[in-house]
């Protein structure tokens, strides 16, 4: 269970649920409130609208020629200006527009219809479809497009219909791959197992829950087509292999600026403004139809980002009981102690407490057990102590004295060399932890010789002695071995080692064991406590696992939303807890249940406590 | 328990991955198991031991290699697809992830009419009644149905997936790591939900887990699965309190417990054995 | 690896033989005859049919395309109905000024696209909105019309570079260089700011993933940190895009040969298509099938050899 699966604790307290209001709107919704996208939008009709309307729309005749007015900058009798030949620049870009977007529509028809049908099958179907359709995508993609649009013009004699249908059938490919990508995302997701079982067939299932979900990907990755498809198609007007002059096209209106380049440049820039504005809206829709997909899959439907409700609820009528006064100077005897830890996290709405006015003390040799349920502000405790906080979250005051030095934790920079020499850490997801691009060796190497400045040969003993240390059968040849050809358990072993290399005083493990089986995570907790009672080292162990704490540590700290409910030993947390929060968890154990009767649930156990709470006071 | 004509009927099933002869795995090796009307049969085993893959075979979610499964004494190995679509009203799924499994842009209501859609008999008013009837049943808001799956939290979605598994009165649930995903504070109010309304409509439950203790909580009987055979099966409470088979003993030995004392009991017992093995 | 290398060739023949056979259907279904465009619409019906069975146009295509294909096996495309030069030495003899500028391009992208897309990463800012604008322009404006922008500037206003034409690099290199400037800039504008883009989105991808903050745990500097760890795994996603911009900087020579006035094969297939000289057409359009292949074949590769998990499996 990481931190990230935000189990809001509200729903613990009480039945309903957090009152936010964000109902996921539909993706053109969203797309809509952009201005970029309506700007871009705009344009884009606007050209259309020129497209079809010119002969109503344009000022003068695109081919009446005057060459008494020549080469002419803007005028109020020509907007734009007018060319080589004195015709009005202004109308012969409102009349270029029509084989433009013409070829666009085209295009872009083509490529949305066969590359969603491809995808979707493809990426719904999956088997031999899938090959068969990633085979022919592979193949589209792999041809020199422009080549081949040549040989399509030279053979239907400059047909710009059946190039721009061409460009549409290459462009296919891409849209495909997206499509196909983006249904494989969503027929992964479960609920369109549970729609199968439920009897929903394929047709249903697509229409309610495959498509609306590829709508974003594919809009975006259209636009994108759509402005390569002006790109070519003004490209083939330049070429002079599309339309034939004197007709106007906006890439024939750069080919006729290029003859006069030398003295008359103003020319490149209405034919080629036209055509960067053209690309640049497609573009920005593109950017925001990303953007706008992007907010469907943050809304509320990914774990984490919901922000944790604000009032904070407070479980405990008395005041919080324990050993711990807050304002208590560093313990003398430990080796690590902090005080006063406080974490906030920067957002919309200004600073969010994550963690309050922590303070903690590890002692020599022992196991500290930090838990909580997620959301409590366990894991990032322990990136604070290392100065390793995630971008947006930050320590805003607590001191940390470490073997009697004494550092601030609000200033993260000073604690970096204390990373991997005083203070190891281990991780949650041990494969990820590790860089998939180097060995095992490597990785222990390179921070033997960062930290112990040894000659390679030594480096290389000292790394094997290592992983013989962490229990690995044949170290040497695990040594040779990349992340992923070793075990998720071996991966944990691997970390460790790491982290022993520089012999640190401290180790934090951040729920070291939570994502391995239950016979490993045993094999990890001994070896930890082994190792911890040899090098005599402290280690603070994160955790949600009641068991865990029990097997692996001498004292516990039971930390909720941020605040530290009690500190004791795990004798007196487990035999006599003196908050009612770690009683009610410690009764929902299915362990310590009878059988066959319900289990205690944190409301169940919190109103009795309540209730009893009410009789003393009244009493 | 008395030997009832099993609803739910494995034998010797075979399930194999992959698509070379070289690179194929074998999930499954002949597992066989029953499970009566009414009963909850845990399905305990570690990563690779092939317990979501009985599961997914049961749903006709991957294709069999081998054996047969039986549901109500009619052979459902190889149901074609219309066969399927009838038996999802009666053999339904609740997933681990509460996030995956629903749909975030369709309303709970939307959701959980799903299972219905395939009963022609059903008005849309009756529809709109068995969501209010089934929302209540498993402790949910009454406006739950026009909002999204964004605003509720892991339990609650849990508790709407659990909606929409027995909305249309199954017989058969599939449990797949149903409280994994849950925080301890949210597990004990799904798991008796579970019970509750597994005796309430006389569910028979597959539930498959990597706990034993919360397998041995809310099952009947107990089925160990390791690398894609049974190595014990029995009385839940049975084999969580004298495993017979080595590894089960190892699993059960394994499985840290919140209690300090016995804990340090259970590690000496297990550092014993792994130095006994190891001068062996 | 070798298994990965001659697997990714086995594919790519298929290829070749799709794309030159497409080409030749095409040729047939046209509404134009070869023939008839060779004696421009003038020869009677029995001049038309003789050079027909002259040049092998009666025959079935099947027989058309495998004669084609044994001889461009032996370097034989055939000859320009035109000029009557061989194919194949027109082809060899433009080859060098399309590659100049395409290698040029690839320089450039890895050398300014790479550098600015890790300071936009690592810095942020100021930088990275350098970057958006510039990778703006070089989406928006097409090649042809930055390749003029840049003539009027750099050539007409301030004369820094020859306008136009092509030396070969044998007559005088320093010319060779001036003259492939402006070309390898214009062509290359969209590929440069796309690769630097590329750079910074994986770098900070990179830079978010969990073993990046393990290396952080572990006490390394931030410069290992960067240039070791989270270069070579922000390499991988780059050896993709490089390979795609490098097959798009075909179509920017296409274009940058036309506007420069370069003997390369750009400016050779235009003027093919321009007079319907098909044998010209094809043989370029096998050359470049030909490169795009071999660059996603060492796309492929050094994709595999970065990447241990297909090197070592």
């Amino acid at each position: 269970m990481s931190e990230s699966a935000a189990e809001t604790p509200a729903d613990v307290f009480t039945a309903k649920g957090p009152a936010s209001q964000d109902k996921p709107t539909r993706f053109f919704r969203r797309l809509a409130r952009k201005p970029l996208a309506i700007a871009a939008t705009a344009w884009l009709v606007a050209v259309s609208a020129a497209a079809v309307l010119a002969p109503w729309l344009a000022p003068a005749d695109p081919l009446a020629q005057d060459l008494l007015a020549v080469k002419q900058t803007p005028s109020q009798a020509h907007l734009l200006g007018t060319d080589a030949f004195g015709r009005d620049v202004l109308s012969r870009l409102v009349y270029g527009a029509w084989p433009t977007i013409l070829g666009i529509a085209e295009a872009v028809l083509i490529a949305c219809a066969l590359g969603f049908v491809l995808g979707l099958a493809a990426g719904y179907f999956g088997r031999w479809l899938d090959r068969a359709i990633t085979q022919l995508v592979d193949l589209l993609l792999a041809l020199p497009g422009l080549v081949i649009l040549l040989s399509i013009l030279a053979v239907f004699n400059r047909d710009m219909t059946v190039a721009m249908v061409t460009l549409g059938i290459m462009g296919s490919a891409g849209i495909a791959r997206v499509a196909r990508s983006a249904t494989l995302n969503v027929r992964n997701e479960l609920y369109i197992d549970a729609a199968r079982i439920s009897g929903l067939g394929d047709a249903a299932i697509i229409v309610r829950h495959v498509v609306p979900r590829i709508i974003g990907p594919l809009i975006v990755q259209l636009s994108l087509f759509a402005a390569t498809a002006v790109l070519a198609q003004t490209g083939i007007s330049f070429l002079g292999l599309g339309v034939q002059p004197p007709a106007p096209t906006w890439g024939g209106m750069v080919y006729e600026a290029s003859q006069t380049i030398t003295d008359d440049p103003w020319l490149l820039a209405p034919s080629g403004g036209a055509i960067a504005l053209t690309v640049l809206a497609f573009g920005l829709l593109g950017d925001s139809a990303r953007d706008a997909a992007a907010e469907g899959w943050t809304r509320g439907t990914r774990r984490g980002r919901r922000p944790a409700p604000s009032p904070r609820p407070t479980p405990s009528p008395r005041p919080t009981p324990g050993p711990t006064p807050a304002t208590a100077a560093a313990s003398p005897t430990a080796v690590l102690s902090v005080r006063g830890l406080t974490i906030v996290a920067d957002g919309d709405t200004g600073e969010r407490v994550l963690v309050d006015g922590m303070d903690l003390d590890l002692e020599q040799g022992q196991t500290l057990g930090i838990v909580g349920e997620s959301g409590s502000g366990k894991t990032l405790t322990s990136l604070a102590i290392m100065g390793l906080l995630p971008p947006g979250t930050r320590a805003t005051a607590g001191t940390m004295v470490l073997e009697g030095a004494r550092y601030n934790l609000a200033r993260p920079e000073t604690l970096r060399r204390l990373r991997g020499s005083t203070l190891g850490m281990i991780f949650q997801e041990p494969m990820a932890a590790l860089d998939p691009c180097f060995t095992i060796e490597h990785h222990l190497l390179e921070v033997l010789r960062h930290h112990g400045k040894a000659p390679r040969s030594q480096a290389k003993a000292r790394a094997i002695e290592l992983l013989e240390l962490v229990r690995i059968p044949d170290p040497k040849d695990v040594a040779r071995r990349y992340p992923h050809q070793i075990s998720g358990g071996m991966a944990q072993r691997v970390g460790i080692a790491r982290s022993l290399a520089a012999n640190p005083r401290v180790l934090l493990a951040d729920e070291p064991t939570t994502a391995l089986d239950v016979t490993v995570q045993a094999e990890i907790l001994d070896l930890l406590r082994d190792l911890s009672e040899a090098e005599s080292m402290a280690v603070i162990l994160v955790t949600h696992d009641w068991g865990v704490v029990a097997d692996s540590c001498d004292r516990a700290l039971v930390l909720y939303h941020g605040e530290t409910l009690e500190s004791a030993t795990v004798e007196q947390i487990f035999s006599a807890p003196q908050h009612p929060y770690t009683k009610a968890l410690l009764r929902a154990n299915p362990h310590n249940a009878a059988v066959g009767q319900p289990l205690p649930t944190i409301q169940d156990s919190l109103r009795e406590l309540l209730d009893d709470h009410d009789k003393e006071t009244v009493a | 328990m008395i030997p009832a004509p099993a609803l739910l009927e494995v034998k010797d099933l075979h399930v194999t991955y992959g698509q070379s002869r070289r690179r194929e795995f074998q999930a499954l090796k002949g597992v066989s198991l029953a499970i009566s009307p009414g009963e909850t049969l845990g399905l305990v085993g570690e990563s690779g031991s092939g317990k979501t893959t009985i599961g997914r075979a049961v749903l006709g979610q991957t294709p069999i290699s081998d054996g047969s499964i039986a549901f109500d004494g009619e052979d459902i190995t190889h149901a074609p697809r219309r066969r399927r679509k009838e038996l999802g009203r009666q053999l339904q799924v609740v997933f681990q992830d509460p996030y995956s499994s629903l749909n975030p842009a369709r309303t709970i209501g939307q959701t959980l009419a799903e299972p219905l859609s395939t009963d022609p008999s059903l008005s849309r008013d009756a529809i709109r009644g068995r969501i209010a009837e089934i929302l209540r049943r498993v402790g949910m808001p009454e406006d739950t149905a026009e909002r999204y799956p964004g605003q509720f939290s892991g339990g609650q979605r849990q508790r709407i997936a659990i909606a929409r598994a027995v909305i249309g009165r199954p017989r058969l649930v599939v449990c797949d790591e149903p409280v994994s995903a849950l925080d301890l504070s949210v597990q004990a109010q799904v798991l008796n939900l579970l019970n509750e309304l597994q005796q309430d409509m006389g569910l028979a439950m597959l539930f498959i887990s990597h706990d034993l203790t919360v397998v041995r909580h809310v099952s009947h009987r107990t089925v160990v699965l390791y690398r894609g055979q049974i190595v014990e099966e029995g009385d839940a409470q049975e084999v969580n309190d004298h495993p017979q088979h080595p590894y089960t003993q190892a699993l059960v030995d394994a499985a840290p417990v919140p209690d300090p004392a016995l804990q340090r009991a259970k590690r000496e017992k297990r550092r014993a054995r792994r130095l006994a093995s190891a001068t062996a | 690896m070798l298994k990965l290398i001659l697997h990714r060739l086995a594919l790519s023949v298929p290829l070749l033989f799709v794309v030159t056979f497409l080409t030749f259907l095409l040729n047939a279904l046209s509404p134009g005859d070869l023939a008839q465009t060779i004696l421009q619409g003038q020869g009677t019906p029995a001049q038309v049919a003789a050079l027909r069975h002259q040049i092998g146009l009666d025959q079935p295509l099947i027989v058309q395309y495998a004669a084609w294909a044994g001889h461009a096996l032996h370097g034989d495309l055939g000859s320009s109905a035109y000029t009557g030069e061989q194919v194949w030495d027109l082809v060899v003899g433009r080859m060098g000024v399309t590659l100049s500028i395409m290698v040029g391009v690839l320089i450039v992208c890895l050398l300014a696209g790479v550098s600015l897309g890790i300071l936009s990463a690592l810095k942020g800012g100021a930088i990275g909105r350098v970057i958006d604008v510039l990778s703006l322009g070089g989406l928006v404006f097409p090649s042809f019309w930055v390749a003029l922008v840049f003539i009027s500037f750099f050539a007409v206003t301030l004369q820094w570079f020859p306008a136009t034409g092509y030396t070969p690099f044998a007559d005088d290199p320093g010319m060779w260089l001036a003259g492939l400037v402006l070309p390898v800039l214009a062509a290359g504008l969209h590929s440069i700011t796309s690769v630097a883009k590329q750079t910074r989105d994986s770098m900070s991808d990179v830079m978010g993933r969990d073993f990046i903050r393990a290396l952080r745990a572990t006490g390394l500097p931030t410069s290992t940190i960067v240039v070791k760890h989270a270069l070579r795994n922000a390499s991988l996603p780059l050896v993709t895009v490089l390979g795609l911009v490098m097959v798009a900087a075909i179509t920017g020579t296409v274009f940058v040969e036309k506007v420069f006035v370069l003997p390369g094969l750009g400016s050779l297939a235009v003027d093919a298509t321009q007079k319907f000289d098909i044998y010209v057409l094809q043989g370029v359009t096998l050359f470049f099938t030909v490169l795009t292949i071999l660059i996603n074949l060492i796309v492929d590769l050094s994709y595999g050899w970065l990447n241990p998990k297909v090197r070592v499996s």
